[in-house]
């Protein structure tokens, strides 16, 4: 007898395994993910705990809103993409120096690209 | 209200230790509250475990062969979790030997509870490597994921809030509570205990000084044996120190020769395990109950001790100060001489002693397991919001989480319109994040995915991924036969073949009889929705939820697919347009057309299916009854045959009465719909679709012609004539009848455009249909099927990226999804 839900599984399963023939995302989309993966330390809590944080925003907005070639607004877009990534951050003040360090080096980047 | 409570830590070692007393007693209290407050609470445990000692129907899951917190025993949990309703999902002993998952990548709202964090705060001795330390980390994720934390302690609350960065909003002291046994001896119990313990431990009442505990470094024994060695010679020779607890043979060697060395051997008395009788008995006659403890998270033997009435004193440290709270009755655990300070202060106040006896059950009476479940009860009682079902985590209440997967503008796509349209008016009901392309990585982060699928090139990696994630689905087109082949052909890298969705779609014999009639020539892919083989059966079968646009589409859904899922009718959203800021006439006089010119309008593609030539054809007899008459096909040719109409227009002679504007911008084709007289919309064959010229037209109030088929036959009459499709009469003369009825007519056409206007305004009004897109998406959340397929979808992923299937594995997993 057919079961559905088990098929659904293996469907599922089938499309997965075989997906690594499909496109991988494009630089710029990994670029984006990277750094949004660096912009879920300013959310919620952390935003309020450390100071940093607040710089950080900003210079998150700064790095990632060119990027971004979608019609909705920024930070709804990056606080989703980023909520599950902060919550597996066990974050210290050191790591959000080094992060810091690391969104800055971004950010010159960005100011050296051509528009 | 749903409450799932995690009960492994009643199943494993935990269960005789502390934590495992804690939960049982705590949930003993929490359980019959919620379910006052009606909440349904349902408890889970470990099928390959024995059985929790627990009153009530437990459901289990059953991880089977698979070892405990291996990757398949975990998935199978996480399986079991991801298929049922629940608002929350309570862990009491988040770092317990149970199968435990990853919470934060499941659609559930967690709480949990943080005994303390005491290796965090001693790391060095407690993790002095890193793989301590990443087990560690590993045990506590729970902690640090869970939307809400209840600790038991302020301390321990406070060093939660510090230790893992959470915010303090989301921390919730609940404290603990001593079991109602632990109660003031009644006279004749003193008696009989005051001879037990002169019996077994040569003990004499009020001629001892009390510590029971752990067997570990932190309890700090070995301190106050050295402190209790530091009191006045009159008074350590009148008590004896006795340390009731289970201790290892080389901790007891240990204490012997502390005590040997501080010259007390003989005032030292190690009763080992003490059954809770004997340890009440012992409470209710010591001189005084002390705990010299470097770190606790709670100190349950201060509560036990104060509630048999004993005097207290403790060290200064954690949450002991919130037990003991006369700073005069704590001391510095690290220094003998502070604690002997302190016994020897207490000890030789006797009024002061027999005050502190007196009011100790009272202050024990503060602490309760009622109390405790009372303050867990309303956090999660507090939470209005409905079940997460399709999110993940705490902020899922503030953030968006829904992914919208559409073509945008500048694609030229009536799709891409119709959802830059629509987006503003989802925004206000929706927590939504627009994206262009499906299969980016960054969707799978989102909780529910509603793609924009049409018979288009452009939605082709949303079908192929649709076969990975599953979404509410809006079907612009039912048909998706010419898609499908297309990306088969030439996109083979998305993995849609198009042999396999006509097999999905009808079966073997099926898929064969269509691949040989279209190979020998016999149909056209065109003609596949004529022939009732549209090839959706896919976005039924994986789609949590499926939004048309038509009833014709919808009861075409029913009769072809059944329930296999919900589908819904939503009309095409359409805005009434704004006035336009020019006059009609400067409008004609930029689109050159002249002022006294009936202008009849086709918007959109030219193609064989929109019956471009039959238009034409009956155009070319209304302009000889109204030569003053002129037909604009406002949209590309490049998909006509041959590319062009200009060959058919020049055989009819009709250069100077027609003409083909190629693709224009948006505001153009707006231009073309103000100005014009009648507007014609035809289609045959249908292939399901919902076209928003025809809204578009109707909602600038032009009367309209339209092929009365599928969703084209639901316009009401007063806003549209309909002709017959070409299979059934004679379609041109027809159509030139409807076209002289409307050019002859002035007052109708009028008419037609109000009613047109006002059924636009009244059915299509994009908040109405952004309204109706949350109340279906809310629908589809609470049925329990959602959450079978997401739970069955995401555990097969899972199996995918870990290279683990097996079919030991899929059975399991079909068993965690009930």
């Amino acid at each position: 007898m057919s079961d559905p839900l088990r098929e659904r599984m293996e469907e599922v399963y089938t499309a997965s395994v075989t997906e690594e023939a499909l496109p991988q995302a494009d630089p710029l989309e990994r670029r984006w993910q990277e750094v949004a993966g660096y912009a879920s330390l300013y959310f919620n809590d952390l935003y309020h705990t450390f100071p940093l944080a607040r710089i950080l925003k900003k210079t998150v907005i700064a790095v990632t809103k060119p990027v971004l070639n979608e019609q909705v607004e920024f930070n709804r877009a990056a606080c989703d993409v980023l909520f599950d990534l902060r919550r597996r951050l066990a974050v210290s003040e050191k790591r959000v120096l080094e992060l810091e360090k690391r969104l800055k080096a971004l950010e010159d980047v960005e100011r050296a690209r051509p528009r | 209200m749903r409450v799932l409570v995690d009960l492994q830590a009643l199943q494993t070692h935990s269960k005789n230790r502390g934590i495992g007393r804690y939960t049982r007693d705590l949930l003993l209290a929490l359980v019959p509250q919620l379910e006052a407050q009606g909440a349904e609470v349902a408890v889970f445990a470990d099928a390959q475990l024995p059985a929790p000692d627990w009153p009530g129907f437990i459901s289990f899951f059953d991880p089977g062969e698979f070892a405990k917190n291996s990757p398949e025993s975990t998935l199978i949990l996480e399986t079991f979790l991801r298929a049922q309703q629940a608002d929350w999902v309570f862990v009491p002993s988040p770092v317990d030997e149970g199968v435990t998952v990853d919470f934060s990548r499941l659609p559930t709202r967690v709480a949990t509870i943080c005994y303390d964090l005491i290796p965090l705060i001693f790391a060095e001795r407690y993790l002095p490597n890193p793989t301590d330390r990443a087990s560690y980390d590993a045990a506590i994720a729970t902690i640090r994921t869970a939307d809400q934390v209840f600790g038991i302690s302020e301390a321990t609350c406070a060093d939660t809030v510090r230790l893992l960065h959470r915010a303090p909003s989301t921390v919730h002291n609940i404290a603990a509570g001593a079991s109602a046994f632990f109660q003031p001896l009644s006279e004749e119990e003193r008696a009989h205990g005051a001879e037990a313990l002169r019996t077994e431990f040569g003990l004499e009442p009020e001629g001892f000084v009390l510590y029971t505990g752990g067997d570990e470094w932190r309890k700090n024994m070995d301190g106050l044996i050295r402190g209790f060695a530091r009191l006045s010679v009159a008074r350590k020779n009148a008590l004896k120190l006795v340390i009731a607890c289970r201790l290892r043979p080389e901790v007891i060697a240990e204490l012997r020769e502390v005590a040997r060395k501080e010259g007390i051997a003989e005032r030292l008395v190690l009763t080992n395990f003490v059954p809770d009788e004997t340890l009440r008995t012992l409470y209710g006659l010591c001189a005084l109950f002390t705990f010299p403890s470097r770190y606790e998270g709670f100190g349950l033997p201060i509560i036990e001790a104060l509630g048999c009435g004993a005097a207290v004193c403790a060290a200064d440290n954690s949450s002991l100060r919130e037990l003991v709270t006369d700073p005069a009755h704590r001391y510095d655990p690290e220094s003998p001489q502070s604690i002997a300070d302190c016994l020897e202060r207490l000890l030789a106040d006797p009024v002061r002693l027999k005050k502190l006896r007196t009011e100790a059950p009272t202050q024990a009476a503060m602490w309760s397991w009622e109390a405790s479940a009372r303050r867990v009860a309303g956090v999660l009682l507090a939470t209005t919001d409905p079940p997460p079902v399709f999110s993940v985590a705490a902020t899922r209440l503030v953030m968006p989480s829904i992914a919208h997967v559409s073509p945008l503008p500048p694609s030229r796509s009536g799709i891409a319109d119709y959802s830059a349209e629509l987006l503003p008016y989802l925004h206000h009901h929706l927590p939504l994040t627009s994206f262009p392309h499906d299969g980016t990585p960054a969707l799978e982060r989102h909780s529910l995915i509603i793609r924009q699928l049409g018979n288009s090139e452009v939605h082709g990696q949303m079908y192929a991924e649709l076969k990975r994630i599953a979404g509410v689905t809006v079907l612009h087109d039912y048909g998706l036969g010419s898609i499908l082949h297309f990306i088969s052909q030439h996109r083979p890298e998305w993995g849609v073949r198009f042999a396999d969705e006509l097999r999905h779609h009808g079966g073997t014999e099926l898929a064969s009889e269509v691949q040989a009639k279209l190979t020998s020539g016999t149909w056209q892919l065109g003609e596949l929705g004529e022939r009732g083989v549209f090839v959706n059966r896919r976005i039924f079968t994986r789609s949590l939820g499926v939004i048309v646009h038509s009833k014709w589409a919808r009861s075409q859904a029913l009769s072809d697919h059944g329930d296999l899922c919900p589908v819904t009718v939503i009309p095409h959203q359409m805005a009434l347009p704004r006035p336009a800021e020019q006059e009609p006439a400067a409008l004609r006089a930029k689109l050159d057309v002249p002022q006294e010119t009936l202008l009849v309008v086709a918007p959109g593609f030219l193609a064989e299916t929109k019956r471009s030539v039959p238009l034409l054809e009956a155009f070319a007899q209304l302009h000889t009854q109204h030569p003053q008459s002129s037909l604009v096909y406002v949209g590309s040719a490049e998909f006509f045959p041959g590319g062009s109409l200009d060959s058919e227009i020049r055989k009819r002679g009709l250069e100077n009465a027609v003409r083909v504007t190629g693709y224009v911008p948006h505001e153009t084709l707006e231009d073309y719909l103000r100005v014009a007289d009648v507007g014609v919309a035809l289609r045959y064959p249908f292939g399901g679709e919902t076209s928003g010229s025809v809204l578009r037209l109707l909602a600038h109030g032009t009367p309209l012609i339209v092929t009365k088929i599928g969703s084209f036959a639901e316009l009401p009459e007063d806003v549209a004539l309909r002709i017959c499709p070409p299979t059934q009469d004679d379609e041109i003369a027809e159509l030139v009848t409807a076209l002289s009825t409307l050019a002859n007519d002035k007052a109708k056409r009028q008419a037609m455009g109000t009613a047109a206007r006002e059924w636009i305004a009244r059915t299509c009004a994009p908040d109405t249909c952004a309204r109706q897109y949350a109340a279906f998406i809310a629908e589809i959340s609470t049925l329990p099927e959602t959450r079978q397929k997401l739970a069955a979808d995401a555990a097969a992923r899972t199996v995918a990226e870990r290279g683990n299937a097996s079919e030991l594995l899929w059975e399991r997993l079909r068993g965690a999804l009930g």
